[in-house]
């Protein structure tokens, strides 16, 4: 890794350096303390991001800031080039969702968000295991309130299930956390590997946040069912931090080459029938994932520059395209493929911020997606992996086709539904056309996002093989779509469920426990008889008025011990 | 079920008329896209890449002249193709899981 400062570093000898985590959990504190006054509160949201990206360009590898707790050192804030790049892309994150949510009147989901966003950083600068364990947790916690804030019976119980799959991956890291300590005598959270039981357990906890196949669906359950800015929240942090964690506990992990690689393919078969858009964008942020884990499988410089690049990159364009959803939503109410077109006569902003979103995740050139995914894909045909190489290009083209072209086609494109609504409010406007802007100034400019990146960057994305390679690949993937629409082959958008992993625990594993319980009852019936049967029998014998229960004279009892005491002495002398 | 179809495909064909195509801007778009899918195949046929080409552009499992385009349009038709399987095999009534727990 780069030994020299961040480039965006500011020399300023006074500030105090504190861990960024810090100033995001006093916003929440302050937005508590400000009640009800919406202008206050809106400053008190606008400044968080704003002080604290001054104090993270301020930190440096010597930046220091240790707890002791009883013999452990809980180190808040471990300074280097990786942990301050994502530490930027949080704060631009967090910025970008904040505009985003400034119209709305929900103080608890504001103070969600903000504590929200403070674990993540606080996850990414911990440099010790109990330390992320603590930070992983909160991000568990106060992104479930992110869900819930919906407010609806969906948003309730997808809460829960997600819930639930965040305290399972929290549990299965303080496990391997505790187990890493036995063995090696130190939390230190640095490289760890796959190859004891203490890796494996903290890599499954790494990939139910990343969104492991089958370990997936709290994204596609749980994110469509929060609010408009709630979503944009939840797309930025939780898989990035994920996707830190694995990149610093476990690069080169042979393994995650193939399960990127199914990570990145499966769910664009999904994205393809799924009529809820902003769970199609669900299933496409598995997809992008999944070329991240395949980068830090791989492990090379390349590739996991490759991989922060794009993780820094799919902040901007899958916000982008979460923004441009969450405001149909807000417009229209809902965001199913099969009750919407025709909206870019109505929200033409939108339109094109959701269509530069859309450039940008298919990686056209001169936009962001171009830079990023093409370093991984590059690094992976140098260490030879052709075959996984051939899936993540498939991939690539069916990103497109879902992503790219679905989305805007299906919501503002296409069949007129006759909807005609407002265009989304300024502030939602205002945090798309930045984030639109900045997918295609670091789309444009390479240098601007490489020249941050935590190793040395020996790669040139503008060849002319690699444009026109590129502009073959989704050129002819748009043919496809517009063929196989013009024939009706293209699965039509139906008001439908699709069941996936989810059912597991939603139908399958209800099935299961409801069966279990009926079990449980029957047989505690099938006792409570038997107890009753035998009661009445043993009353017969000890019950009141029974033959055992009967009182006897003080003689007969004397008779009884003398009549003992005789069979005693009678048994001694036979057996001497 | 209460699915009901709406979209490009819906209903097939012959059913929904091809409005998409039907209108002016609709077309300019499509006639761009194959004007400019055809462009960028016939310019790798003039302008071969050149030998010191990236690794990524000269695999051997895709070093043939409109490969990628080749490969970008049969990956679309064959996802298209299984998702309609998938969907078969998935999809369910919208009201699935509220009727169900």
């Amino acid at each position: 890794m780069l030994a020299e400062p961040f480039p965006l570093h500011l020399d300023w000898a006074g500030a105090p350096a504190l861990p960024p985590a810090f100033v995001f959990f006093a916003g929440a504190v302050l937005l508590l303390l400000v009640g009800r006054r919406q202008r206050l509160q809106q400053a008190v949201l606008l400044l968080v991001p704003v002080v604290g990206v001054l104090n993270l360009l301020t930190l440096q590898a010597g930046s220091s800031y240790v707890w002791e707790v009883v013999q452990f050192d809980l180190v808040q804030l471990r300074v280097d080039r990786l942990s301050i790049l994502f530490g930027l892309l949080f704060h631009l994150g967090a910025f970008l969702g904040v505009i985003y949510s400034l119209r709305v009147h929900d103080r608890a989901q504001h103070v969600a968000a903000l504590a929200y966003a403070g674990s993540a950083l606080g996850a990414v600068f911990a440099g010790d295991l109990i330390s992320l364990f603590f930070y992983w947790e909160g991000m568990a916690v106060s992104s479930a309130f992110l869900v819930w804030a919906g407010r609806t019976q969906e948003s309730n119980g997808a809460g829960l299930r997600y819930l639930a799959m965040h305290l399972l991956s929290g549990l299965l890291l303080l496990a391997g956390a505790v187990m890493h300590y036995q063995a090696t005598g130190s939390i230190a959270f640095d490289f760890i590997g796959a190859g004891t039981l203490s890796g494996a357990f903290i890599l499954l906890a790494f990939g139910i946040k990343c969104g492991f196949p089958l370990l997936h669906s709290w994204i596609v359950d749980g994110y469509p069912q929060s609010t408009p800015g709630g979503t944009v929240f939840l797309s930025m942090f939780t898989t990035k931090v994920a996707v830190y964690a694995l990149a610093r506990g476990f690069p080169g992990t042979e393994i995650l080459v193939p399960i990127g690689t199914v990570m990145a393919l499966f769910p664009i078969f999904y994205a393809v029938i799924e009529n809820d858009l902003r769970r199609v964008l669900g299933y496409s942020m598995i997809n992008q994932i999944g070329f991240m884990v395949v980068g830090v499988g791989i492990g090379t410089e390349l590739a996991l520059n490759g991989t922060v690049a794009h993780a820094f990159n799919e902040v901007l364009f899958k916000g982008l395209l979460f923004m441009t959803m969450g405001a149909v939503l807000l417009r229209v109410g809902h965001v199913l493929g099969s009750d919407l077109g025709g909206l870019y006569k109505s929200m033409p902003v939108t339109t094109v911020c959701c269509v530069v979103g859309a450039a940008s995740i298919s990686a056209f050139p001169l936009f962001n997606g171009f830079i990023s995914k093409s370093m991984i894909m590059a690094a992976m045909v140098e260490q030879g992996h052709t075959i996984g190489w051939l899936g993540l290009l498939f991939a690539s083209a069916g990103v497109f086709h879902h992503a790219g072209i679905k989305i805007p086609y299906f919501a503002f494109f296409g069949h007129d539904s006759g909807l005609r609504v407002p265009e989304a409010p300024r502030s939602m406007l205002l945090a798309m056309v930045i984030a639109a802007v900045l997918c295609v100034l670091t789309g444009s400019f390479p240098s601007l996002l490489y020249g941050l990146l935590p190793w040395e960057v020996d790669y040139a994305p503008y060849t002319y093989p690699h444009v026109l390679v590129q502009l073959q690949l989704l050129l002819f993937s748009a043919l496809a779509f517009a063929w196989l629409n013009l024939v009706g082959i293209y699965p039509p958008e139906l008001r439908s469920v699709n069941l996936d992993a989810d059912w597991l625990y939603r139908r399958l594993g209800l099935r299961i426990s409801m069966a279990a319980t009926k079990a449980l009852e029957t047989g505690s019936r099938l006792l409570a008889k038997s107890l009753r049967a035998n009661t009445s029998k043993l009353r017969q014998v000890v019950g009141p008025g029974s033959a055992l229960a009967r009182s006897a004279e003080t003689g007969t009892a004397a008779l009884l011990v003398g009549v003992l005491l005789a069979g005693y002495l009678l048994t001694y002398y036979l057996s001497s | 079920m209460t699915n009901e179809a709406r979209g490009p495909g819906a209903g097939g064909p012959h059913e929904e008329p091809l409005f998409w195509v039907s209108r002016k801007g609709a077309r300019i778009a499509l006639t761009t896209l194959h004007i400019a899918a055809f462009v960028a195949v016939v310019v790798e046929l003039l302008w071969p890449f050149p030998d010191d080409a990236h690794a990524v552009e000269r695999i051997h499992a895709l070093d043939f002249p409109a490969s990628y385009a080749i490969y970008g349009f049969v990956s679309c038709v064959l996802l298209v193709l299984v998702g309609r399987v998938l969907r078969r095999l998935v999809m369910r009534d919208e009201n699935y899981y509220r009727e169900n727990g």
